[in-house]
């Protein structure tokens, strides 16, 4: 468990570091969002799911924007990616990236929602494509670095149980 | 009895169905009730931002720190290309530029006297606080930066933060020890500006990580492509005449009753390491 919030820690404060920004502005990356892709694809529904609100409330604590935001993405995230992967070798490199870039969309549109239905603030459509693809692109190269370096420092303790039965497909 | 544990099995299957979905939802209800709260009831930084401020921002500004000190050593001790040059034409714009100096001090305590004559309220800051930059905003959704003074230094909600080339922003959110920034460019900043040369408003919003948007100047208004944008002064949060940036396009809609107009900020905000805060 330390190394999982080791981990989440490391996320936050790579994701905030002001060094990433000098570098490029448009280099900017949920990394949390990453590692809630990495435990959803290997953990149960409801650790992932917990995990996944718990990594959104640090992240909405951090962030200018209204608390409880992220953490409802990222569980809702954390659902649809374990949900989807039943039947899919979560090992597989493939399966991880397609993981990510679902990841990034199912976030993307649970915060768009959550901004229009409950805020009544809309965003320029240039804006919502340019930081999604911005993000798909970004998210999808780290993707393999993050569940590599998660592979070595986590093992994933609490295999999910339908794993057990299913055959892998991809 | 075999009825019963058919029975007993399927409701068991039937429960192990239904607990994620029954657990996403209390997920969300309870993210949409923290919105509420947040929105509704402790609009400032509760107690929860300040916290997680106080345990991430020290490990940043530590790591900010090595970085800076790194990047010090390579461009002071090791990458001198050019420097000599560099100098020579330094030291040339240094002397014209001490010359301006002299003849703004002239016309500025000219300006302040008048001003005193007048009986208007004076245009110089009694306080403007140095704080470093060291954290941007995780959401790539917002253009918000931390930064190292709080409300301890005297900082509060709504004041503006610039450097010597321009506006930055305005503070959102303090905590004791930092208080966040909500930049030109993001999409919940807006600042009533003026055209410098044609005194045309409007009202300046993020539109893009570079760019911002000049909103609502009159169709007939004069704005041509290279004017400077400035701070108008109404809404009390920036002081007037504070330089936002210069105008990059200006579009002109066949229909529409305002000019499209984008406005590149003269601060460039992807570099901000200092900033000054103006407390009023």
């Amino acid at each position: 468990m330390v190394s999982v919030a080791v981990a989440i820690l490391i996320a936050l404060l790579a994701q905030t570091s002001p060094l990433l920004f000098t570098v490029g502005s448009g280099l900017r990356v949920d990394l949390t969002l990453l590692v809630v892709v990495y435990f959803s694809l290997f953990w149960s529904a409801e650790r992932a799911m917990v995990l996944g609100f718990l990594i959104g409330l640090c992240h909405d604590t951090l962030s200018s924007e209204v608390l409880g935001l992220s953490a409802l993405s990222k569980s809702l995230t954390a659902f649809v990616v374990h949900t989807l992967s039943r039947h899919v070798q979560a090992q597989s490199l493939i399966a991880q990236v397609l993981f990510t870039s679902l990841a990034v969309a199912v976030d993307t549109l649970a915060r768009l929602v959550v901004l229009v239905v409950f805020q009544l603030r809309t965003l320029a459509l240039s804006v919502v494509l340019s930081t999604f693809v911005q993000q798909l692109l970004l998210s999808v190269l780290l993707a393999p670095c993050v569940c590599y370096v998660l592979n070595m420092a986590v093992k994933p303790g609490h295999v999910r149980q339908d794993k057990r039965q299913s055959h892998g497909t991809l | 009895m075999g009825v019963w544990t058919v029975g007993t099995e399927t409701m068991k299957a039937l429960n192990e169905h239904w607990k994620p979905i029954v657990v996403l939802l209390c997920l969300i209800l309870l993210a949409l009730a923290l919105t509420t709260v947040k929105t509704r009831v402790a609009p400032q930084t509760s107690l929860l931002e300040s916290a997680a401020l106080s345990v991430v921002m020290p490990l940043q500004q530590v790591i900010t720190s090595i970085a800076q000190r790194l990047s010090g050593f390579w461009q002071r001790y090791i990458n001198l290309v050019q420097v000599r040059q560099e100098n020579l034409r330094l030291q040339r714009q240094v002397e014209v530029l001490q010359g301006q100096l002299t003849h703004y001090q002239e016309a500025s305590l000219q300006q302040q006297r008048l001003r005193e004559l007048l009986g208007f309220r004076s245009l110089t800051f009694p306080q403007a606080v140095v704080a470093e930059v060291i954290g941007i905003d995780p959401s790539p959704w917002s253009e918000v930066v931390t930064m190292n003074k709080g409300s301890r230094d005297g900082l509060r909600k709504d004041i503006a933060v610039v450097t010597h080339q321009g506006l930055v922003g305005r503070t959102i959110e303090v905590a004791p020890h930092y208080a966040t920034v909500l930049l030109l460019t993001d999409r919940r900043s807006a600042v009533d500006a003026l055209i410098q040369r044609t005194r045309a408003r409007g009202i300046v919003v993020g539109k893009s990580r570079r760019l911002c948007e000049l909103r609502y100047v009159d169709l007939h208004a004069d704005v041509q492509v290279g004017d400077t944008v400035v701070a108008s002064g109404l809404g009390e949060v920036y002081p007037k005449g504070l330089l936002i940036g210069t105008v990059a396009a200006v579009h002109q809609k066949p229909h529409g009753l305002f000019h499209e107009v984008e406005v590149q900020p003269t601060v460039d905000l992807a570099k901000l390491e200092e900033v000054l805060v103006l407390v009023p």
